[in-house]
């Protein structure tokens, strides 16, 4: 079965391990890993993705994706409330190429690029839902015929699962055909 | 592990390094970028004549991911070239259709791994 799953950590340390253990899992046979990347939100309530990519373009196309994901992640009002409240700000920071897919949590991956507080907020309380402030998460794309790797890794880390079937999100608020929003391998994450 | 998953799982591996030199090679300077997309594009056309084979092998599900993928690096490869002439105009559009491509390849192949080790019967209870 193909899930998103949100592994939410106490610090980035904790997160790092655990992206490492989920490949490590991909490795052994017991899951596939799609994608994976490691975000943390601040004690003010803006995110971050940590990230190799030293190219802003791309780290922006990361954040939006993984923004749009969160959102999804935490239900389906956060995913509404995201999809209504941030296309404008989608429409007038990201342009036209970014979908609507991507408003539900948008705002999160713009953070890497500063834009203005109040969309930092609304990022917030998007993704508030799902990692809350001062804490970090692992965001990954699985293929998974049992959970119990997953969840056996995540309390060896003492982190929290939250997990959402893939087709329950394609139905309205993720965009398959967008990419490049999860590292399709394993890497040494770095905030920007 | 049998020849035929280890085979499938090389070649994910071998997907993963073209994306890295994709993402490596069109992070640099338009020059830069002209002088390494060339050998790029035959990487991209050497994993899909292998890719070619492979599906031979594979059940449906499989298959039909490996023949997306295939697809993905027929484009890929013609994204490289097109960039090695592009004017500086279409250097970027070309340059995030090589990174699209070569990613919707390795997600192809991921998905067909995973579909692969899913048919594996007997190797953990069906919990989900």
């Amino acid at each position: 079965m193909d899930n998103y799953v949100a592994i939410v950590v106490d610090n980035d340390d904790k997160a790092y391990e655990g992206l490492h253990a989920l490949w490590r899992l991909d490795d052994a046979g017991d899951i596939t890993v799609h994608g994976a990347a490691v975000v943390h939100r601040d004690q003010y309530g803006a995110m971050d993705v940590a990230t190799k990519d030293t190219d802003p373009g791309a780290r922006t196309a990361i954040g939006i994706g993984i923004g749009a994901l969160l959102g999804a992640l935490a239900g389906p009002v956060g995913a509404a409330a995201g999809a209504a409240s941030a296309a404008a700000v989608t429409a007038a920071s990201v342009g036209t190429a970014a979908g609507i897919g991507a408003a539900a949590g948008g705002a999160v991956g713009l953070t890497a690029d500063a834009v203005k507080s109040s969309e930092h907020d609304e990022a917030a309380y998007e993704t508030g839902f799902v990692v809350p402030r001062g804490k970090s998460a692992i965001i990954a794309e699985v293929s998974e015929d049992w959970t119990t790797p997953v969840d056996n890794m995540a309390k060896q880390i003492g982190g929290t699962v939250y997990r959402r079937p893939k087709s329950s999100i394609l139905e309205s608020y993720w965009n398959d055909d967008d990419d490049g929003y999860l590292y399709p391998y394993d890497y040494e994450p770095a905030y920007a | 592990m049998n020849d035929m998953k280890g085979a499938l799982e090389q070649a994910r591996r071998d997907a993963q390094a073209l994306h890295k030199k994709a993402q490596d090679a069109t992070a640099k300077k338009h020059a830069d970028i002209r002088a390494n997309v060339e050998k790029l594009a035959d990487e991209a056309l050497k994993l899909q004549a292998a890719l070619k084979v492979l599906k031979l092998s594979q059940h449906a599900d499989a298959q039909q991911h490996l023949n997306n993928a295939v697809n993905a690096l027929d484009d890929a490869a013609k994204n490289a070239k097109a960039i090695k002439t592009a004017n500086e105009r279409d250097l970027g559009i070309l340059r995030a259709a090589l990174r699209l491509r070569t990613a919707i390849a390795l997600k192809q192949l991921s998905r067909a791994l995973a579909a692969k080790r899913t048919s594996v019967k007997g190797r953990a209870p069906q919990f989900v």
